[in-house]
């Protein structure tokens, strides 16, 4: 090896080991302090349509108007059985028939939000940690860094993330985390009429959970993504989960 | 080529080296954002600050100090399940003892009632009486000859029969 070789090489090191040490993926994220200390059920067969979550999450966090963190997605079984998704704003000024496309033998809801996933693609993708897992493994988001490059959103397998069009940057839901940690449940949860919705710390304070989460019959959305969503349902159409 | 000239290269090289390096960390303490990296790979403050954000819906036991009477009534009638901020809208700001309560309440009339109360498909029957539309369940209640329903019409508006803190 002749000099210039040595140099040339030093340089492309510092560089490289610069590189690494510069991108946020590549710095170790402490383990979190303990297990996940909350969780979050959600039991279609309850949901009545209504939106009071939706409307009370926008009003929570001023969402941009149309956009939305939480929302209801309304299934219809056709007369042959076929299952059809159905137009909506989300469930937020309620649901009407008169946008079915005919006649339905019933129809399913199923009130959707983000997952907190354990293993969250939102966060592997950003390329400047502005999607982040909290101390406590909350997943959030940081509009100060966020650049809006959108990857997040095509990264999140349950379509919750979005970008707000008043700041650019990316929006989600966060289980209303600032409420979560104060003790009190989220404003979705808050509003729902029928406990389609609950939210509890784990370990007998406050709520409990319903009985099939506790003999752990709850559903995970999409589990084959592996990113080890957080939010139980305790029924789901064929095709949209295995246990 | 001379000695000295191959000395003078290297020298000029590795100085190179150091001013690149210098200007990236120089570069990188200006651009990084303050707190960046304390507790893992995003800007620790974030996680503050986020924590800091108020609650705007407060509950509905925060309602019953002041309103005692609409909560008894409420908290064991037919609409107990439904928070007092799913109709009124979030009123944490509200119940703050430093300010001056807002007197104008969030009502959104007949269409928030039939945000739950409109019959569509799927809608359980056993868990909300429905309707089809006002106009509907006022062609029924004229078949029954019901004497309210002239004045009803008047106002129309579905709390002038049904007071949802009352109902059964």
């Amino acid at each position: 090896m002749n000099r210039r070789e040595l140099l040339k090489r030093a340089a492309l090191g510092a560089a490289g080991a610069w590189f690494a040490w510069k991108l946020p993926g590549c710095a170790r994220a402490p383990a979190p302090a303990g297990p996940f200390p909350f969780w979050f059920a959600v039991d279609p067969p309850r949901c009545i349509g209504c939106g009071a979550c939706v409307r009370a999450c926008r009003e929570e966090h001023a969402t941009f108007p149309g956009k939305t963190r939480t929302w209801i997605e309304r299934t219809g079984i056709q007369p042959d059985g076929a299952r059809v998704l159905l137009a909506s704003d989300g469930g937020e000024s309620g649901f009407a028939s008169a946008s079915d496309p005919g006649p339905l033998r019933s129809a399913l809801f199923v009130p959707k939000l983000c997952n907190q996933c354990e293993d969250p693609p939102c966060v592997r993708v950003c390329p400047v940690g502005a999607a982040f897992v909290s101390p406590e493994g909350f997943v959030l988001t940081d509009r100060r860094t966020c650049v809006g490059c959108g990857y997040c959103v095509q990264a999140c397998p349950y379509a919750a993330r979005f970008l707000d069009p008043w700041s650019g940057t990316a929006c989600a839901c966060d289980w209303c985390h600032a409420r979560a940690l104060r003790g009190v449940p989220p404003a979705c949860v808050l509003a729902c009429p029928t406990g389609a919705r609950a939210f509890g710390r784990k370990g007998g304070q406050g709520a409990a959970p319903p009985a099939w989460l506790s003999e752990g019959r709850g559903l995970a959305l999409r589990p084959e993504l592996r990113a080890r969503p957080r939010v139980a349902y305790s029924r789901l159409e064929p095709g949209e989960a295995a246990r | 080529m001379s000695r000295g000239r191959s000395r003078f290269r290297a020298a000029a090289a590795a100085a190179a080296l150091l001013v690149a390096a210098a200007g990236a960390l120089g570069a990188r303490s200006l651009l990084k954002p303050a707190t960046w990296g304390d507790a893992g790979p995003y800007r620790a403050a974030a996680a503050e600050e986020l924590r800091a954000r108020p609650s705007l819906h407060a509950g509905s036991e925060s309602c019953r100090e002041c309103h005692e009477e609409a909560h008894r009534f409420w908290s064991y009638r037919a609409h107990k399940t439904i928070a007092c901020e799913a109709c009124h809208g979030p009123l944490g700001e509200h119940g703050r003892k430093d300010i001056e309560p807002r007197p104008d309440l969030f009502l959104g009339g007949n269409e928030q009632c039939m945000t739950c109360h409109r019959k569509i498909g799927g809608r359980p029957e056993a868990a909300v009486s429905q309707i089809e539309s006002l106009d509907a369940h006022m062609k029924f209640l004229e078949g029954k000859h019901f004497i309210r329903v002239k004045r009803a019409k008047s106002v129309s508006q579905c709390v002038f029969c049904h007071d949802p803190h009352l109902l059964q």
